[in-house]
């Protein structure tokens, strides 16, 4: 009984954090159709940035955060303005391939410019357990995890629900020829779409680099929430944070409960994947989406 | 395709072949001399390379198959090579003949292939290129655990009756034999029904459906067609580099080939084989100059950059082909061939 508690509490931390990423890469699919895949790469670009001003500039930690996020917002503006707005009009196909060669260049980038080593981010909370249950410990850094997931999803669905651009994203999202007819402005739209999806990546990233330490193998983070956002379906943010917590769940309970049988390495690498290939095989619009129907 | 001026297609079997005119095949016979001279004009560094370019082309045809033909987007194809590579690797390794091995790595690839692609029934285009993503990370992370591949497998020297395979002209021929073969299959695909098929799904897969075409079973067996290719290709890379190791079939990997489809022009086996030139002879370039600066600046930038630069640089050309010429160099060559014909009136 004990194991199972402590691996439900990381467990929900890490789904977290996938949740959180997969705002970002949901709002980007609804507005535009582009699967962004360089979203692994995006979180670990948030790191590092996070690092240069947190531990290279030696500002203060909270300033950092904002000042990174900021980072964030811009360099989503400026990948849908340089990268995604020359192709509008063409198949979707090149643009999820433009993403992937982001990815690679990005990938490039964080080598020459941080290299490979393993950096220590600066603590954002000190390293004392926040408050043990059933004889599992939540650490700060988890509970802070938590609280900024619950603060993120309760400002997006604020905005999704009474803003005025939240709800015409919306309509862009549901049809967006129609919405553009309207005199919906789509282009600033997606554009808002990718800062945000970059924004909420880089904060997604910062969170748990107190937990797991800065490297380029974080890309997995971003990558696993693009599976979590596929398992949720693209229909609401409630089926996002669920199949986060789910993924997140299951994870550490293969953790926990496989992982003795394997060989050298953790069940917990491919789970998510497993997961999402077993979601598309039976409900092939994840497990809360819609299937819509389509014409020639 | 069209056909010069005053030249016609007098039946059925002219229209479908794969060399339809005398310039084909010159081009053809042209094309087979120089790869059989080559190894006997250049260096061992070179002939190396070559090999590489064979196998390349090779693995980029079973992607073509599968993205160029069928338009199902895999960014996971160095999974299934991995796949194909491990299986003739630990086979070989077993005391299994070379061909058998090497017909069981296409057969697992393709069979791995299969199941990846099953979601393609039900799922469309870029949820399945999200299926083939979590190949790759599935695929290896079973090799590691299961398959021997977190030392890598060094399979017994290739022998043919008594001549043993280990490098140079014998190993770049045995490859190129492999590539030829390749190219013959895949050009023969697009002639027959399924090519048909696969380039009714790639344009519209609601519109073949509704002419009849059984998309579920097209996708899928597109899957396992270029996987197969892959399998050989895989195994293939083993044999000439001399281990089966994970750490060569990356997803980094899987976006080059992707990078050389879209670069050679989709669809197209001509392309292919430009678009492998381009991306591997950019990549050994770009390996050589960032070592050459890494050794004369060496007090101004780190060693590291030498492995990031040609990420980087293909990088680029993928993306820059995709906005200015996102038909790949194939259009390029087709334009050059019919600007040839109009001489001197060419409007291209």
């Amino acid at each position: 009984m004990d194991l199972i508690w402590f691996s439900i509490l990381p467990g929900i931390a890490n789904g977290c954090v996938y949740a959180l990423i997969g705002i970002g890469f949901i709002l980007v699919r609804k507005t535009s159709g582009v699967f962004n895949l360089a979203q692994g790469e995006i979180v670990i670009l948030g790191c590092y940035i996070f690092y240069s001003i947190g531990a290279g500039l030696g500002l203060n930690i909270w300033l950092s955060i904002a000042l990174s996020v900021g980072v964030g917002l811009l360099f989503g503006v400026l990948i849908e303005r340089g990268l995604m707005r020359p192709l509008y009009g063409q198949p979707l196909m090149a643009a999820v391939i433009v993403t992937l060669a982001l990815a690679m260049l990005l990938e490039g980038v964080l080598s020459i410019g941080w290299g490979g080593d393993f950096l220590a981010a600066p603590r954002l909370f000190p390293m004392e357990p926040m408050f043990s249950l059933g004889g599992a410990v939540l650490s700060y850094d988890q509970g802070a995890i938590m609280v900024f997931t619950a603060i993120i999803f309760g400002l997006t669905i604020v905005f999704f629900k009474k803003s005025r651009m939240g709800i015409a994203m919306m309509a862009v999202s549901e049809d967006q020829a129609t919405s553009q007819s309207l005199g919906i402005k789509v282009s600033r739209l997606v554009s808002i779409a990718w800062a945000i999806a970059c924004s909420v990546g880089f904060l997604g990233g910062i969170l748990i680099t107190n937990i797991s330490g800065i490297h380029v193998s974080m890309v997995e983070v971003g990558i696993k929430a693009i599976a979590v956002a596929i398992i949720g379906g693209f229909e609401s943010f409630g089926g996002l944070l669920i199949a986060g917590l789910l993924v997140g769940v299951i994870e550490s309970m293969g953790v926990a409960f496989i992982d003795p049988y394997v060989g050298g390495g953790s069940i917990r690498d491919i789970t998510a994947f497993v997961l999402m290939v077993g979601v598309l095989l039976i409900k092939p619009h994840g497990l809360f989406g819609w299937e819509r129907i389509e014409r020639v | 395709m069209s056909l010069p001026c005053g030249v016609y297609n007098e039946t059925y079997n002219k229209d479908a072949a794969i060399l339809r005119t005398k310039t084909h095949w010159v081009l053809a016979a042209g094309w087979i001399a120089v790869i059989i001279i080559m190894p006997f004009t250049v260096s061992t560094t070179v002939l190396s390379w070559l090999t590489l370019v064979g196998i390349t082309i090779l693995a980029a045809l079973g992607l073509n198959v599968t993205t160029g033909y069928c338009g199902q987007l895999s960014i996971g194809h160095t999974a299934f090579m991995a796949v194909g590579a491990f299986t003739y690797a630990n086979l070989a390794s077993m005391g299994l003949a070379w061909p058998f091995a090497l017909i069981c790595a296409g057969c697992c690839s393709s069979l791995v292939g299969t199941l990846f692609g099953l979601p393609s029934v039900r799922v469309k285009e870029l949820y399945l290129a999200l299926t083939t993503l979590a190949a790759q990370y599935i695929v290896a992370w079973v090799i590691v655990e299961y398959f021997g591949g977190d030392v890598g497998i060094v399979p017994p020297v290739l022998t043919i009756g008594s001549l043993a395979i280990k490098g140079g002209v014998d190993l770049y021929y045995f490859c190129w034999f492999f590539t030829l073969s390749g190219t013959y299959l895949v050009l023969n695909l697009s002639r027959t029904k399924i090519g048909r098929a696969y380039k009714a799904i790639r344009d519209h897969d609601l519109a073949a459906k509704a002419m009849g075409i059984n998309i579920g079973f097209y996708k899928v067996s597109s899957f396992s067609i270029g996987c197969f290719i892959a399998g050989i290709a895989g195994a293939l890379w083993v044999i000439w580099i001399g281990k089966a190791d994970v750490e060569h079939f990356t997803i980094s990997q899987s976006i080059w080939y992707l990078g050389m489809i879209v670069v050679g022009g989709a669809g197209s086996v001509a392309g292919t084989y430009f678009g492998v030139f381009l991306i591997r002879g950019l990549l050994e370039v770009s390996t050589i100059v960032s070592g050459w600066i890494v050794e004369t600046l060496s007090n101004l930038v780190p060693a590291r950059i030498s492995s990031a630069i040609p990420t980087i640089v293909v990088a680029a050309v993928i993306m820059l082909f995709i906005f200015l010429e996102p038909r790949g160099l194939n259009n390029r060559w087709l334009k050059f061939k019919e600007s040839y014909r109009l001489w001197p009136w060419s409007h291209w």
